[in-house]
């Protein structure tokens, strides 16, 4: 059985794992933008949907921090 | 998690599909975010993260009372249990989270069903280009989705004899549900071909001909019978909304989606706007292992997850027990006309 610190880091690390995905999926949108911009090839259709796509997946994640989070600080309460 | 397990095989295809899967790299160097498939990566990795979230949360207490009573691997439940106690700090917290996801994952939902038509409505390809035709794939998600879980309802009750968590009313409930959708899946069907044949463009009307009397025509009646008369006939009359009915309406069902599916893909493709002869398509051996490994790649995820997480919420069923009745006496409070308390509500629905 692993001991408390090591359960803890894992812990950490599955809600520090979903940050990195949703900053990957973020980079990517970005890009994309960047590569509509390049390319001059329908900039603002780019832009619109990212508005739409970016703040749902920091949503998420954040949400998910929360209960982290939450679940944390109410052990004892 | 049918959701989670169909959407990580969905996601999966095109890569199969492409024959050269390197070229999946050219989404992430040079996507293009106007294509209405970039718009289908973005939303099924959206509802794939919400889904997953959406199956987590409510399971924290669940894998927490696992790893009280030592169920192995218990490590795996030490980790994914986030430090549950079942304060009533953390059940706020909890279902402050559940709530709020509750509602952001119908939006989410409905936008991918919607964005996967939009796949075929943008392109003005006969039978395709059609405003209606994000609604129409809404109705057949729910439609389908609502015939699955039934049929893993049916397979679990009978397999782990949960006859007293999965009682014939929920069977009952769904079914009517079921039939509903049937009704509004016919109604969109009908004004999709009525408009169609009305418009009477030649382009559109060798694609309607080839479902309603061509080389399709067997597979489309098959998925009007499936999808429509079946469940029609066998939901709508209470001596046959019994389980055994329920099952052959959903496996039914199941079939008739797939059907359609085929019947929108397939009739465009083979009859070209081009002046080509009209083509015929025949799946290959390999084609079909492919389908067939999709659907056993799907009972094995759900055998697997069935095999070390509940399949049915323990802590919301104690949690039923507990408010059920007060929530019960509250609302009868609220509709009946007299002055009862709430008190002798609650002791009438105890008897």
């Amino acid at each position: 059985m692993p001991n408390k610190k090591i359960i803890f880091l894992l812990q950490f690390a599955s809600v520090a794992f979903i940050w990195v995905f949703i900053t990957a999926i973020l980079f990517w949108i970005v890009n994309m933008i960047l590569v509509a911009h390049r390319l001059n090839d329908a900039l603002d259709a780019s832009v619109a949907i990212s508005i739409i796509a970016m703040p749902v997946y920091v949503s998420l994640a954040s949400l998910l921090t929360y209960v982290f989070v939450g679940l944390q600080k109410g052990k004892n309460k | 998690m049918i959701t989670a397990i169909v959407l990580l095989i969905g996601a999966f295809h095109p890569v199969i599909d492409l024959g050269r899967p390197e070229r999946m790299l050219n989404i992430f160097t040079s996507g293009r975010l106007q294509s209405p498939l970039l718009w289908d990566v973005t939303s099924i990795t959206a509802y794939f993260t919400a889904s997953t979230i959406y199956l987590y949360l409510p399971m924290i207490p669940d894998i927490a009372i696992m790893r009280d009573r030592g169920v192995k691997p218990r490590w795996l439940y030490e980790i994914l249990a986030w430090g549950w106690t079942g304060t009533e700090h953390q059940h706020k917290v909890l279902n402050r989270a559940i709530n709020i996801l509750m509602v952001m994952v119908i939006p989410i939902a409905v936008s991918v069903h919607t964005v996967i038509s939009y796949i075929f409505a943008m392109t003005v390809q006969p039978g395709w280009h059609s405003t209606i035709f994000g609604p129409y794939f809404v109705v057949g998600a729910i439609f389908s989705g609502i015939a699955a879980l039934l049929i893993v309802m049916i397979a679990f009750r009978k397999a782990y004899r949960l006859e007293n968590y999965l009682r014939e009313i929920h069977f009952t409930y769904l079914s009517k549900l079921l039939l509903i959708m049937s009704i509004f899946w016919f109604y969109f069907t009908f004004s999709e071909y009525l408009t169609t044949y009305y418009g009477n463009e030649p382009a559109e009307m060798r694609v309607f001909f080839n479902k309603f009397s061509g080389t399709a025509a067997p597979y489309f009646w098959a998925m009007v019978v499936c999808n429509f008369i079946i469940p029609v006939i066998l939901l709508s009359n209470a001596k046959t909304r019994k389980i055994p009915g329920i099952l052959i309406a959903s496996i039914a069902i199941v079939i008739g989606m797939w059907l359609e599916r085929l019947t929108i893909v397939v009739p465009t493709l083979a009859n070209p706007r081009l002046p080509y002869p009209e083509g015929v398509y025949i799946p290959s051996l390999t084609e079909w292992s492919i389908f067939i490994g999709c659907i056993c790649t799907f009972i094995l995820g759900f055998m697997m997850f069935a095999k070390y997480f509940p399949i049915i919420s323990i802590w919301e069923i104690q949690e039923g027990r507990e408010t059920s009745v007060k929530e019960v006496a509250h609302r009868l409070k609220s509709y009946l006309p007299d002055d009862q308390s709430e008190e002798s509500l609650e002791k009438v629905l105890t008897k």
